[in-house]
């Protein structure tokens, strides 16, 4: 949903800019070819992979499902997510927002290897999407995007699950 | 640390009772002879494993570490957690509180077994330890506990990451 409206947005009338810890999820899509797809932020221009924070009576996995359908516009089953890391080391995942908001991020990370449609950018979010190696990723990147990247390649690697 | 002076602690002063989606850790220390550490709540006097709710600076992880040793005394190192499972479904892990309190825990479950120290409550968040067989928690437990240990045995079972 838009950041109007949504539960953080309520929970910022109250509190203002002051740090909150919010939980959230960060998909990966990955094609059969390996290619995973990155997605271009409309508010700071840089790369990143589909994600967001919880709402209301949701979950970490309905989290990811809702993120990915309303940035990409592709459906995935919940059958088909796979938690590989979690994503929450401050220095990591603290968020500072052009209006000076300042969220903590307590996120699950999830892949996706199966979902139904075509992504394409929602131009209100996401400006621009593509298909690339984990391994050659489109720059300028977000740092936290830097740090899922590489919890995602130790998964690859070992296929045990990752904290961060 | 306790209640007062917390993260959450500082956010209800400026929403009072509301809801609030609350990253979280709980961990499930685990004996030689396969049970485990079970801590009686100081808050509402019913039985449940070892957690609670992140603080400012922290992670998934340290928060397992800082509530372990917070309630039971144990130390454990992050290296030795071994994550089990996230648990986050709204129906399953939103904890009504006796002051009208409502938080909707958004929590990463390890295991540990490896730690140092001896259990013992600290009389204030926990007023007694005990440990015991998964598959029986003391009684009374809470709802959220015996999901958690659904989780658990399943992991356990099958060596797999649990997504709820």
């Amino acid at each position: 949903m838009p950041f109007e409206g949504s539960y953080l947005w309520r929970l910022r009338q109250k509190v203002g800019s002051q740090t909150v810890l919010h939980p959230g999820a960060m998909v990966f899509l990955e094609r059969p070819d390996g290619a995973i797809l990155f997605t271009r932020r409309v508010d700071n221009g840089l790369w990143c992979l589909p994600a967001g924070g919880a709402e209301e009576g949701s979950s970490f996995g309905d989290t990811a499902i809702t993120e990915v359908r309303e940035e990409t516009g592709v459906v995935i089953d919940p059958a088909d997510l796979v938690a590989f890391a979690c994503l929450s080391e401050a220095a990591l995942h603290t968020i500072t927002y052009p209006g000076g908001d300042v969220t903590h991020c307590f996120a699950m990370l999830f892949l996706a290897r199966r979902w139904s449609g075509d992504p394409r950018p929602d131009e209100v979010e996401t400006s621009e999407m593509l298909w690339a190696d984990a391994g050659s990723p489109p720059s300028p990147l977000e740092p936290p995007a830097v740090e899922a990247l590489r919890l995602f390649a130790a998964y690859r690697d070992t296929g045990a699950f990752q904290v961060s | 640390m306790s209640f007062e002076g917390s993260y959450l602690w500082r956010l209800r002063r400026k929403v009072g009772h509301d809801l609030v989606l609350q990253p979280g850790a709980a961990v499930a220390a685990q004996r030689e002879d396969g049970k485990v550490l079970f801590i009686r709540r100081g808050d509402n006097g019913v039985w449940s494993l070892p957690g609670g709710a992140a603080e400012e600076g922290g992670s998934f992880a340290r928060t397992a570490v800082d509530e372990l040793r917070e309630e039971t005394g144990l130390v454990v190192e992050e290296a030795d957690l071994i994550p089990v499972a996230c648990f986050s479904d709204a129906e399953r892990h939103t904890l009504h509180y006796p002051n009208g309190d409502v938080a909707h825990y958004f929590s990463m479950f390890f295991l540990a077994r490896r730690w140092e120290g001896e259990p013992v409550p600290d009389g204030e968040e926990s007023l007694e330890v005990r440990f015991a067989d998964p598959t029986e928690p003391p009684q009374p437990f809470e709802v959220s506990t015996a999901r958690a240990v659904e989780l658990l045995l399943a992991y356990l079972r099958t060596g797999a990451f649990q997504v709820a």
